[in-house]
């Protein structure tokens, strides 16, 4: 997709786990954030499945080859 | 506890593109041997799936029919046109040499099912007709071409190498704007074509995982001939991306695909952010369904393409979760601003600036010298501020995704095209 370079364009919110909770908003920023996390562990936990079955179908194909 | 390792995790988002990014920058800049078989003469076949595009089909046309090539023609396939459409086909086909040019007309209501019907029904006419009898499919290729393209002049001479090794499928050009001077946007979309096919592209011809783009798309006809299923549709899906969908059949069925960085194929660029961002909900859209294709990258595609196929294909999920965290920045930002206003001192330090500056803006320099490359007259340093406006110009996609899964999620396929101007 076109839109690939964007993926290493955001703005991440690192500086968050050390700002004061008592700021208007930061509850809300942080559960924005912990949202993309929990994404994202999702995501992985997908992509290692996907993996997984590659990596059988790969030992299923090597073994009918020999 | 729980709330920390999420917030790790979504940074863990951005160094995983990251590294992913840098990785296919450092393969870009690999030089590239390729195979090579025995050269033959081929029958280039130049398709424009057309509906409404008398604005723009005599231009591009002219182009094709004055390449310095021997054997080619072009085949306007006018998907019921509501305008002249026809009539300049015709037309070129009059002052072209016999043959050169030919137009085949499709009538609804068997028309205007998509761009991937309307290539097919070509496929159908070209063998239907006789035009290819004699030919061996092997040396026959096939591009597609929007009707705004407009192909370099030298486009046959450099693409026809990629073919003579007989495992290429098909082979990819460049894609640049011809309107990029006409603004800021024009001029980022020209941008991110570059980047794209002079980064992500060529990274993956090592990678064995090419992409097909729908325009300046030479395809081996053979090729095509092995994706046509027992039903006898035609190669192209009906999906929102066929071209995305077609590349990696092709590669499933053994074909290799190719990157072209010598010759470019330079469309209309959208000169309205709205039209911009509907167009490219309806790439994302169709990038969505793409999910369909994973089973296919499991059981078929070699495992180094597979995986970046699988990272390709659920790039939309990135998207989606990244939109989150501007989003997430900009709310901390202003509850900062009213938190420091009431405390009477700035509570921000520094680093809230430097960090993101560092993670958002760092790709900006490569970006800036790989697109100064290619367009010598602006300068490094004009680059490099554009690069800058180009990491923000990025986030379109954060909306173009949430509107095109909206629209994925409420059933909606139909999508009115790009309109030229």
């Amino acid at each position: 997709m076109y839109g690939k370079p964007v993926l290493g364009t955001v703005l991440p919110m690192a500086g968050l786990t050390a700002a004061p909770k008592v700021l208007p908003g930061l509850p809300f920023a942080q559960g924005l954030q912990e949202a993309a996390g929990a994404g994202f562990l999702l995501y992985c936990a997908t992509a290692i499945a996907m993996l997984s079955i590659k990596l059988w179908f790969r030992l299923r194909n090597t073994g009918e080859r020999s | 506890m729980i709330g920390e390792v999420l917030l790790w995790a979504a940074i863990a988002i951005i160094v995983m593109a990251g590294c992913y990014n840098t990785t296919l920058f450092v393969l870009s800049r690999r030089r590239m041997r390729r195979g090579r078989g025995p050269r033959r003469p081929r029958l280039y076949v130049f398709l424009l799936a057309c509906l409404n595009e008398e604005r723009v089909l005599g231009e591009s046309l002219a182009r094709i029919t004055a390449l310095p090539a021997g054997n080619f023609m072009a085949l306007v396939i006018d998907d019921a046109s509501d305008d002249g459409t026809a009539a300049i086909a015709r037309a070129a086909a009059e002052r072209a040499a016999p043959g050169k040019v030919q137009l085949l007309q499709r009538h609804l209501p068997n028309a205007r099912k998509g761009k991937g019907a309307a290539l097919n029904a070509g496929i159908r006419h070209l063998r239907l007709s006789g035009l290819l009898d004699g030919y061996d499919p092997s040396e026959v290729i096939v591009c597609v071409v929007d009707a705004d393209g407009r192909l370099d002049q030298h486009v046959v001479q450099a693409v026809d190498p990629y073919f003579d090794d007989p495992r290429t499928g098909g082979t990819q050009i460049g894609v640049r704007m011809y309107n990029r001077d006409k603004g800021l946007l024009a001029r980022l979309q020209d941008m991110e074509f570059v980047i794209y096919g002079d980064i992500f592209q060529s990274a993956r011809r090592y990678i064995g995982s090419v992409g097909m783009g729908g325009n300046g798309q030479f395809m081996r006809l053979a090729a095509l001939d092995s994706l046509i299923g027992p039903d006898g549709g035609g190669p192209w899906s009906d999906s929102l991306t066929e071209d995305l969908d077609l590349g990696v059949r092709l590669i499933a069925r053994g074909w290799v695909n190719q990157h072209c960085t010598h010759a470019a194929v330079s469309q209309q660029a959208v000169l309205d952010v709205r039209r911009l961002v509907r167009q490219r909900s309806r790439w994302f859209q169709g990038h969505l369904q793409s999910a369909g294709l994973v089973p296919l990258i499991l059981r078929e595609v070699p495992t180094r393409a597979a995986v970046d196929l699988l990272y390709h294909l659920s790039s939309p999920v990135l998207i989606l979760l990244t939109s989150l965290l501007p989003l997430s920045f900009l709310v901390a930002l202003g509850g900062t601003v009213v938190g420091s206003v009431e405390a009477g001192h700035a509570l921000i330090s520094p680093w809230w600036v430097l960090g993101p500056y560092v993670l958002s803006f760092t790709a900006a320099y490569i970006y800036a010298f790989v697109y100064s490359r290619r367009e010598k007259g602006l300068g490094l340093l004009r680059a490099v501020l554009l690069s800058h406006v180009f990491i923000l110009y990025g986030y379109i996609w954060f909306a173009a995704g949430w509107w095109g899964l909206w629209r994925m999620l409420t059933g909606k396929q139909t999508w009115l095209k790009t309109a030229r101007t």
